[in-house]
This record gives structure tokens, C-alpha cells and sequence, in this order.
């Protein structure tokens, strides 16, 4: 059978190995009977007779290096470079993902703080105007009482309370500084969430002024001591509103926090690099500052004789410490 | 599902235990697990945050940071909360009634029940296998309470998970019928 010229190569390079082999165990064999016995002229010899092997072996590996290992190695060397091109246009796809999720979920955040600020307004605009109306009832009372108001001219003094009750206005909203969310957005979600209708508390209060004034001539009896109780009572009603506006306004935060959807980020590792200066300074700075910091809970060593300035580095880069003169940067993966 | 006879008590767990009723963990079988490293840790941020008076200052260093986070998370709500409060009732469904006990780690009662988790595993997952919701569901029909919710903290990354427990009596309506007795012999 006629061989291939290429075929004809390998069977060359098979020889090649099979006499270059022959000729090392020949030196091996050559140099144990040198130093059968030890001198300083056997030794010398032994390491000549090795020196030769030695150059013998790295020709022919030298020839499949050049011949066999680089020109495989090319073809991965060039994937590789077409790989790194495109994970760094991937890198770059996944940080503007990451960057539009984040922005998304700030709307989100926002709107839900929005959300639970209308909420929460209209709690507290009810809560104070319900409450605005007792104290003026309340007040009008007391003030009767102080200035010892005849019990017949109560009546007329009633429609007057209710006349005034009508002209109150409701406490405003307090502004919601916006950031994110859109007008129209803001609309759709203020408009979505029930308004608070004063008419009910206002019949409501109209009602109680009418009835606020039953024990009236009882307490005229005694009215210093009763303007004081009802001071008194006043003050605790407020307290008590108060204390049940921050409990409503706490608990729809909470819930508010319980209920905000999350939007999943596309997953980009960050970590911190001390960046390389091939310089005898940043060897300098890099060995300072490994010392200080010692981060041996970052290192993963085998031998700590051959540790590395590049793996202090790393380490270094790792531990989050604060490190000086040494420069940081972030790398993303 | 009516629920009446409604009663909080200040005591310990000890004496909690000692009460009479079906709790979840009584009618779930999990009131007799030993506790893990894990458990204990729990209990300590548990006790640090709710039950002062109770934590032995073990792991400050892990318990503290734990502490701080939810205490954090529940923010101005929680001067308004009760905590570590035990409850009895009568959970009363088609004519039977069952004694309720529970102990609530958080409460404002007839307004939010607050139940505090320190575990690794996301709600998402734990309330199913622990059925967590039913849990808080007997708290919240015992106090009277229309909010509840689960409040996780990650031992290991301090994280804090929040969860709304739905409203939902069914699966007490089905212990009443296991567990009560007619309203007649009560």
C-alpha cells in the first residue's frame, strides 16, 4: 500500500520518538554507571551526558510544538477571541437588561409609595376633619360654659355652629414629590382609589352639635369643674386620632412594602480588582497592604512559598477592605 | 366561621402551653419537634426583639443585626404593637364549637397580626410546607383581625421577606369539624 506524503510523516515521526527514546535510556543507563562511583569528575561527566539527553529530547519536542501543539492551539485561540468579543457585547446586553429592570422597578417602588401616600391622606384628611369638627363642637361648648351663655339662647347658637361646620374645608393633601412616575400614571392611580366624601361627617357633626347641648344647663350648674373635664377628654380624643393615623398609616406602609412585586435583574457578578501597574511601586503598595490587610480567608494557595504578588492582588481585591495607593475597578461577569 | 369568647393573656410560653385549646402546632403535630441550632437562633432574635426579658445575650453578634433588621422593616408601626401574646377563643362553625388557643408574636388587635419567621427558606416555599398561612389565619380570626402577614428574616444575609396572609377560615371551619363538639354540650 503506497502511504500519503502526510501519512509518510507520521511514520517518520514515530521512528523519531522510538530512536530519540532508545538514546535517553541509553543516557540514563550511561550516567548510572558513571556514578557508580562518586566523584567530582563522574558528576561532572553525568551532568554532560544529561545536558546532552536534554537537548536531544527538547529538539524533537520542539519540532512537534512548532509542527503539531501551535498550530491546533491557533484554532482555539482564534474561538476564543471571537467568544470574548461576544461576551462582551453579551455583558453589555445584560447591564442595559439590568439597568431598564431597575428602572422598572423604581416606577414600580414609586407608584406603590404613591399608592399608599393617597391611601394614607385620605385616612388622615378624614381622620382630622372628622376630628376638626368635634374640636369646634367641642370648643363652641366650652366656650358656652366659660361665658356662661344662657340656656335659652342655645338654640339660635346651634344653627350658628352648623352654619360655620358648613363653610369648613377639608385639610389639604401633602405633596407627593414624584420622580418616576408619570402625570398620566399618577392620575390612573389617584383616580383608582376611593376619594374621601366630607358630606357624611358634615351631617354627622351637624347632628352632634344638635345633640352636643342636651346636658347643657347641668353643666352651666357646675362650669368650671366641667370645662375642665372636658378639656381633659378633648385632649385624650386628640391623642387617641392621632395615634390611629400613625397606626393606619404604618400598617399600609407595611402592607404596601409586603404587597411591591420585585422584577427579576438579569444576573451581572460584580466584583472589585485592584488594578495591575507593572511598577516597582504598586509591588510595593500591593505587599504594604497585604500585610495590613492579610486577607488569607480570600487566598487559595497550595504552597505558600510560591504565592504571588497577582494573587495578593487578588485577595486584596476580594477582602473589601480599604486599601492605599492602590487603584480599584470593578469588573463585571 | 363565628368566633367568640375572645381572651388575651400576658404569661410565658410555659404557661401558654399549659393553656386549654387547639393551637396549629397542636393540631399539626409540630409542637413536639427538638429544636435545631437553627431553631435556637431563631428563638434568640425572636426573644431579643419580642420577649426581652427572655434572651440571654447567647450570639449577640448574630442575633443583634438580625434584631435591628426587622425591627427596621416594621418601622413606625411596631410602638403599636403587642407582643408574645397568647389568645384563647371559640372558633364556632355548622352548630360545633372548638376551644382556639394561639401565641402571637405581634399584634394590634382587631387591626394587624404580625407572625415572625428567621429561616433561610423563601416564604414562597416554606408557607406551603409549614402551611404558615393557616397558622396566622387561626391568629388573625382569634383577634379579630382582617391583616395578616409573615415577616422573614434570613439569618445568614439579614435580608427581610415580607408576605400578606389572605384572609381565609376554611381550613379552621374543616379543625371545627374534626375537633368540635355541639354548642349544646359546651
Amino acid at each position: 500500500m503506497q502511504l500519503t506524503t502526510q501519512q509518510q510523516g507520521w511514520v517518520r515521526l514515530a521512528d523519531m520518538k522510538s530512536s530519540l527514546f532508545e538514546e535517553l535510556q541509553k543516557a540514563e543507563l550511561e550516567i548510572q554507571g558513571i556514578l557508580a562511583e562518586i566523584n567530582s569528575d563522574n558528576l561532572k561527566s553525568a551532568k554532560s551526558v544529561m545536558k546532552e539527553a536534554k537537548e536531544k529530547r527538547m529538539s524533537f519536542t520542539r519540532l512537534i510544538d512548532e509542527k503539531l501543539i501551535n498550530p491546533a492551539m491557533e484554532y482555539e485561540k482564534r474561538m476564543n477571541q471571537v467568544i470574548s468579543a461576544a461576551a462582551v457585547v453579551e455583558l453589555e446586553m445584560r447591564k442595559i437588561a439590568e439597568q431598564e429592570a431597575l428602572q422598572a422597578q423604581e416606577i414600580l417602588n414609586e407608584e406603590a409609595a404613591l399608592r399608599t401616600h393617597i391611601i394614607n391622606e385620605w385616612f388622615r384628611i378624614a381622620a382630622e376633619n372628622r376630628l376638626n369638627y368635634e374640636k369646634a363642637i367641642e370648643a363652641s361648648y366650652r366656650n358656652c360654659l366659660s361665658c356662661r351663655v344662657p340656656v335659652e339662647k342655645i338654640p339660635a347658637m346651634i344653627t350658628d355652629m352648623q352654619c360655620i361646620l358648613e363653610q369648613f374645608e377639608i385639610p389639604q393633601m401633602t405633596k407627593f414629590t414624584r420622580g418616576f412616575v408619570s402625570d398620566v400614571r399618577a392620575m390612573e392611580i389617584y383616580n383608582s382609589i376611593d376619594k374621601y366624601d366630607p358630606v357624611f361627617d358634615l351631617m354627622k357633626a351637624k347632628k352632634n352639635a344638635a345633640e352636643r347641648w342636651v346636658n347643657y344647663a347641668l353643666d352651666l350648674a357646675n362650669a368650671d369643674v366641667a370645662i375642665k373635664a372636658l378639656e381633659k377628654a378633648a385632649e385624650e380624643r386628640e391623642t387617641a386620632i392621632a395615634e390611629e393615623i400613625a397606626i393606619e398609616t404604618a400598617t399600609n406602609v407595611l402592607i404596601a412594602q409586603a404587597e411591591r412585586v420585585t422584577i427579576e435583574t438579569p444576573k451581572i457578578k460584580r466584583e472589585m480588582k485592584v488594578v495591575i501597574v507593572e511598577s516597582e511601586a504598586w509591588a510595593k503598595a500591593v505587599l504594604v497592604n497585604f500585610i495590613k490587610v492579610f486577607p488569607v480567608d480570600k487566598l487559595r494557595v497550595k504552597s505558600w512559598s510560591k504565592l504571588t504578588l497577582a494573587q495578593m492582588a487578588e485577595a486584596l481585591g476580594k477582602s473589601g477592605a480599604e486599601l492605599t495607593n492602590l487603584q480599584m475597578e470593578e469588573v463585571c461577569k | 366561621m363565628q368566633v367568640s369568647n375572645i381572651q388575651y393573656y400576658r404569661n410565658n410560653f410555659e404557661a401558654y402551653h399549659s393553656m386549654n385549646g387547639y393551637s396549629y402546632s397542636g393540631i399539626t403535630k409540630a409542637s413536639g419537634v427538638v429544636p435545631s441550632e437553627k431553631m435556637r437562633l431563631g428563638t434568640a432574635v425572636h426573644n431579643y426583639l419580642l420577649e426581652p426579658e427572655a434572651y440571654n445575650h447567647e450570639n449577640r453578634e448574630i442575633v443583634l443585626p438580625l434584631a435591628n433588621a426587622v425591627r427596621d422593616e416594621i418601622g413606625a408601626l411596631l410602638p403599636f404593637l403587642d407582643t408574645e401574646v397568647s389568645v384563647s377563643a371559640d372558633f364556632e362553625y355548622s352548630g360545633l364549637i372548638m376551644p382556639y388557643k394561639g401565641r402571637v408574636d405581634m399584634l394590634r388587635a382587631g387591626k394587624i397580626v404580625l407572625d415572625l419567621k428567621v429561616s433561610e427558606v423563601p416564604l414562597r416555599n416554606s408557607i406551603p410546607y409549614f402551611g404558615y398561612d393557616r397558622q396566622v389565619n387561626g391568629y388573625m380570626a382569634a383577634t379579630m383581625c382582617d391583616i395578616g402577614m409573615i415577616i422573614r428574616i434570613d439569618p445568614k444575609s439579614a435580608r427581610v421577606e415580607k408576605k400578606m396572609i389572605p384572609k381565609d377560615h376554611s381550613w379552621w371551619e374543616e379543625q371545627i369539624l374534626r375537633f368540635g363538639v355541639p354548642k349544646e354540650i359546651y
